[in-house]
């Protein structure tokens, strides 16, 4: 198995990911990985004579702000050479913690999409009390209809069965509201749709106050709604560990308990702690793409490379195109036997 | 408006959007066809590919209608 990393994306690139990598090599006896960065880069951090390791270089890089639309000039940076990598199978898979934007842009232009797939979505494993939950989508698509919901709902089911095992996952979809009635115009119809969709396992809608019990495998809502409950959850997160953190230790007394308390603290704040989850692939595109957070350091990449080896090992892109595929033929039925009606 | 270049045009944006050709047509925005900025950047790209060329970014952001990338492409492989 090989798998490409670009080395040259992310807060703390190229060090951590390069140290990440050879992390999971040393861990990995039979894993062999193309890097994809600057001569520089490699210069400086990646050790003479390392094994297992083919070198790829690039010449530019897609910053994290800079406009996706610069791929078109950027044919040469590490995002798109690392797909480019994967498009002429010399990996089978890529990694990168750079621009989400970046890397769905690239997977799209050298890759392309899965038959049947109108928009590519980010999934996003979701911290809640049952453990991680799977929602999509993660900000790739601001502006979807009911149709597209229902794409995010049939992605998300097999992405969640592969990681879960789960024969068939509970699928919710975010409202304002539990009852049918409500929602936006695509969430109401998106309901309906997902209610008479064959494959999927649909158990309503569920109002914001829920997302946190995970009484669900897959929650789905649009892009924007998406990036704002993810980043809203990171907010109050972190505003009630330091708020926590504040009072425990604001007395002599308090101490004492805050030292008794600390353990579980700690275990709680690895649930909200993205180098635990080792990043997650993109949803449509047709090969294994997997997007790390921004600032992961080298324990993050590591573990982004055994996740990722175990979507090469599951046949990811098989799944979801057969899936993609049935629920295509799923519609072509339904359009067939009602134009008959 | 250039035919041979139009029926190019026309092709990739059904291929990436998955639509029947005869779903395009001149005056059609790229709204109308429900094509986002990563549609575009698709579309675009594969056209540069086809041509040998690279539309500047002025000329990239003026594109609105099958029409405007149809000119576009007429004023650079010209």
């Amino acid at each position: 198995m090989k798998i490409a990393i670009d080395v040259m994306g992310g807060d703390h690139a190229p060090k951590e990911i390069i140290e990440g990598a050879l992390m999971a090599l040393k861990e990995d006896s039979e894993l062999e990985l193309v890097l994809v960065g600057s001569e520089d880069a490699f210069h400086q951090f990646l050790p003479e004579g390392t094994e297992r390791v083919e070198t790829v270089i690039s010449h530019s890089v897609m910053a994290m702000d800079e406009s996706v639309e610069n791929l078109r000039k950027k044919r040469d940076s590490s995002i798109y050479l690392a797909n480019q990598v994967v498009k002429e199978g010399r990996a089978d898979a890529i990694i990168s913690c750079g621009s989400t934007g970046a890397q769905l842009g690239a997977a799209i232009l050298v890759l392309g999409r899965i038959k049947g797939v109108k928009r590519p979505a980010i999934v996003v494993p979701f911290p809640t009390l049952e453990g991680p939950r799977v929602m999509l989508d993660g900000g790739a698509n601001v502006d979807v209809d009911a149709k597209l919901l229902t794409e995010f709902a049939v992605l998300g089911n097999a992405y969640a069965r592969l990681i879960s095992g789960e024969e068939h996952p509970e699928v919710v979809l975010l409202s304002n509201g539990t009852e049918e009635h409500k929602g936006t115009a695509a969430v109401k119809e998106a309901h309906q749709l997902l209610k008479d969709a064959p494959m999927l396992n649909f158990k309503g809608n569920i109002e914001g106050r829920d997302i946190m019990k995970g009484e669900y495998d897959v929650l789905v809502t649009d892009g924007f709604t998406g990036n704002v409950v993810m980043k809203v959850t990171e907010g109050v997160a972190s505003a009630l560990f330091k708020l926590v953190k504040k009072e425990i230790t604001s007395t002599s007394l308090r101490k004492i308990g805050a030292a008794l308390v600390k353990p579980g603290l700690k275990n709680i704040a690895k649930m909200f702690d993205y180098n635990n989850y080792g990043g997650t692939p993109l949803l449509g595109v047709n090969g294994i793409s997997v997007v790390c957070h921004g600032s992961s350091k080298s324990t993050a990449v590591k573990n982004a490379v055994f996740a990722t080896k175990k979507f090469v090992e599951q046949d990811f892109i098989g799944v979801l195109r057969d899936d993609i595929a049935a629920y295509r033929d799923a519609q072509k039925e339904e359009k067939e036997v009602s134009s008959h009606e | 408006m250039n035919e041979k270049i139009y029926q190019v045009v026309a092709s990739t944006i059904a291929e990436v959007r998955e639509i029947s050709v005869s779903d395009v047509a001149p005056g059609k925005t790229m709204k109308d066809m429900d094509i986002d900025s990563l549609d575009m950047l698709d579309i675009i790209t594969s056209l540069e590919d086809h041509y040998g060329i690279t539309v500047p970014d002025e000329a990239f952001e003026g594109i609105e209608t099958v029409e405007d990338a149809v000119n576009c492409l007429d004023k650079l492989v010209g």
